[in-house]
């Protein structure tokens, strides 16, 4: 197991090198100079020479690029933005905690009402429960999230004065944006949990356990959720990882200090160290979820541990829980 | 009859569906003794796991429709019983194997948790005691019981089938269904598994159905043979008659197609023909196209089922006195 999460983690390093590299080459084609918009328009070309010089955009791309991934390595530092001198790294984590909170809570509400819905309309499938959670869950995901936003701002914030309308000053900011997120992505959790339960209901353990004389509760419960859980473990994982750097629109909506917004506002401002250490760092995060996700599946579905045991090492079986 | 534990009569099971009906048993009636091994043989689609999931309960929901008969258990018409107590009967009095070992085991449960399951619903004990008896009865279907606590992908096809077993015998139930307990596993495996079943059989006094299509399996292990075609029960009788002297065209036909060991046969007959659509059965005969005994009045006429010797029922034209000359 250990030797499986080490090698995970070892593919992180050409994953970063890729990334890096990419946006080094974009940075060198892209037009526009990082060094003129630093300083305006008013400042004199030699000012700006200097500028460059002093931020080592003078040297061959691949200068660049060496020094950039040594810094990394050794100092851990991802270089300075070029906005506010502020290290990269500095500005970025709390940005970070921020968007993974709303992430979490987004991921979770959307999942738990998803989920609750799918079993709805699995076991009251083709009636028109089945029909009214369809109708619902396509709702939310065909309305854009910005749509949503504004209407829960409309109920919560203007009208019932329950929670603010923007910022996040207190917990209470978080609601919002994570009821927004959450609730568009319901349709997809309904429908995967809805498909999978189906599946799984029509699988013959389950009429072993019927043969058992087990009632239906225990069999929708006991035998087939878990089961059917494993696609919808699945999509958490990968709705996890996107969620957490492309929250832009309702980062926007709600003015909320997150990663995505600081990375699209770095790209307009020609802010290439913002952009790559934002990359980068994002990258290692969705790499850690992903790992997160995938060993969590073991306790999901135990074939898995063979599979992820014998990846890692040639150990002796081990014990089962 | 006192000892009689099994009586089904007239029982009719279609699958209705929007499109069609399909007929997929039409007025069968058999009884099993106490302890008798009955063996119910017939081609795919003869109908025989529908007849099984019919006598469980446990037919598609509302696809599958029990039309009419009834299925006596000790003298109580399952039928005619609530879902509840059919609940306590499942798995207690009637249990089942079902035929394919691979996917009847749920993955994400050790075996040990899914003997257990079948215990606990119907002795009532503690878990620890449903943990322990589950133990014991994998070391009677010769598994290691340590194992308990691995899950079904650890074990191969054949110990599947044990465990499967054991979780239908868990309770020692009266009647087992046993659906082609054995197709889906290679040869030498077969022969442990019916060793294994027929031992258990034997020591437990259960009444047992052995659904195949495998006469050979049906000559070890059975005392009665019902022959099954198109939903219907074509030939019954004890093994000897069945086996020695069997009455109906299909039955004949059908021993015609299997290798012997004395006899030195070039090529195995076939039976012509297809078996009939179930949503489009003929008024007639159903075996009336592939028969090879077939005579002018056979497609006018539905037989009903004639005593031929006593004990010995055949479902065809040829014996039915009012026909013949």
């Amino acid at each position: 197991m250990l030797k499986y999460i080490i090698k995970r983690i070892l593919l992180l390093i050409p994953i970063l090198l890729g990334v890096s590299a990419i946006i080094f080459i974009l940075k060198t084609v892209t037009p526009g100079d990082p060094a003129r918009q630093i300083l305006g328009n008013s400042a004199t070309e030699e000012q700006v020479q200097e500028k460059r010089e002093e931020l080592g955009l003078n040297d061959p791309v691949i200068v660049q690029y060496v020094r950039y991934i040594k810094n990394i390595v050794t100092k851990g530092d991802f270089g300075d933005s070029y906005r506010t001198g502020e290290p990269v790294l500095s500005e970025i984590l709390p940005r970070l905690r921020t968007s993974g909170i709303i992430t979490i809570g987004a991921v979770a509400i959307g999942a738990i009402i998803g989920i609750i819905l799918g079993i709805i309309s699995a076991l009251k499938k083709y009636t028109w429960v089945d029909s009214l959670v369809l109708v619902i869950s396509m709702f939310f995901q065909s309305v854009p999230e910005f749509v949503v936003a504004l209407v829960l701002i409309m109920i919560f914030a203007v009208n019932l004065h329950l929670l603010p309308a923007t910022g996040i000053t207190s917990a209470k900011g978080f609601i919002l944006p994570m009821l927004c997120i959450g609730l568009s992505s319901v349709a997809s959790y309904t429908r995967i949990t809805r498909s999978s339960m189906l599946e799984v209901l029509g699988e013959d353990y389950i009429r072993t356990a019927r043969a058992k004389g087990q009632t239906e509760n225990n069999i929708t419960y006991h035998h087939a959720l878990r089961n059917a859980m494993i696609p919808v473990a699945q999509s958490i994982g990968t709705s996890l990882g996107n969620s957490i750097g492309g929250g832009m629109v309702i980062e926007t909506v709600f003015g909320v200090p997150g990663v995505g917004k600081y990375i699209v506002d770095s790209i307009t401002q020609r802010n290439y160290p913002s952009v790559l250490g934002g990359a980068l760092i994002i990258a290692i995060v969705l790499t850690l979820i992903n790992l997160i996700v995938d060993i969590s599946f073991v306790l999901i579905d135990p074939r898995l541990k063979t599979t992820i045991i014998a990846s890692g090492a040639k150990k002796p079986k081990a014990k089962a829980a | 009859m006192s000892d009689t534990l099994l009586s089904v009569k007239d029982l009719v099971i279609h699958y209705e569906t929007e499109d069609e009906v399909v007929e997929a048993v039409n007025n069968i009636s058999f009884d099993i003794k106490k302890g008798e091994v009955l063996g119910l043989v017939g081609e795919t689609g003869a109908g025989k796991t529908t007849t099984a999931l019919g006598i469980l309960g446990l037919l598609p929901a509302k696809v599958g429709h029990v039309i009419q008969g009834s299925i006596e258990l000790e003298g109580q018409d399952l039928l005619k019983i609530s879902e509840r107590e059919m609940r306590q009967i499942r798995g207690k009095k009637i249990s089942m194997i079902f035929q394919d070992p691979m996917t009847a085991l749920n993955p994400v449960k050790t075996v040990g948790d899914q003997i257990a399951e079948v215990i606990l619903l119907h002795d009532h004990c503690s878990k620890a005691e449903a943990l322990r008896k589950a133990q014991d009865m994998l070391a009677m279907v010769g598994i290691v019981p340590e194992r308990y606590r691995d899950y079904p992908h650890q074990f191969s096809g054949g110990m599947k089938q044990r465990i499967v077993i054991a979780i239908a015998l868990a309770c020692k139930p009266e009647l087992l269904i046993a659906d082609e307990p054995t197709t889906a596993l290679d040869v030498t495996i077969q022969a442990q598994i019916l060793d294994m079943m027929r031992k258990l059989q034997k020591d437990q006094g259960t009444s047992v159905i052995l659904i195949t299509h495998d006469l050979g399996v049906v000559a070890e292990m059975c005392d009665n043979c019902a022959v099954m075609y198109g939903g219907e029960l074509v030939e019954y009788g004890s093994l000897e008659q069945v086996f020695d002297n069997p009455k109906h065209p299909y039955t004949r036909a059908l021993y015609k197609s299997i290798p012997s060991l004395d006899k030195d046969v070039h090529r195995l007959e076939v039976i012509p023909g297809l078996v009939p659509d179930p949503s489009d059965l003929p008024e007639y005969c159903s075996f009336f196209e592939r028969c090879a005994e077939k005579c002018p009045k056979c497609n006018k006429y539905d037989p009903v089922r004639t005593e031929v010797e006593p004990g010995h029922f055949a479902k065809c034209l040829q014996y039915m006195k009012e026909w013949e000359g």
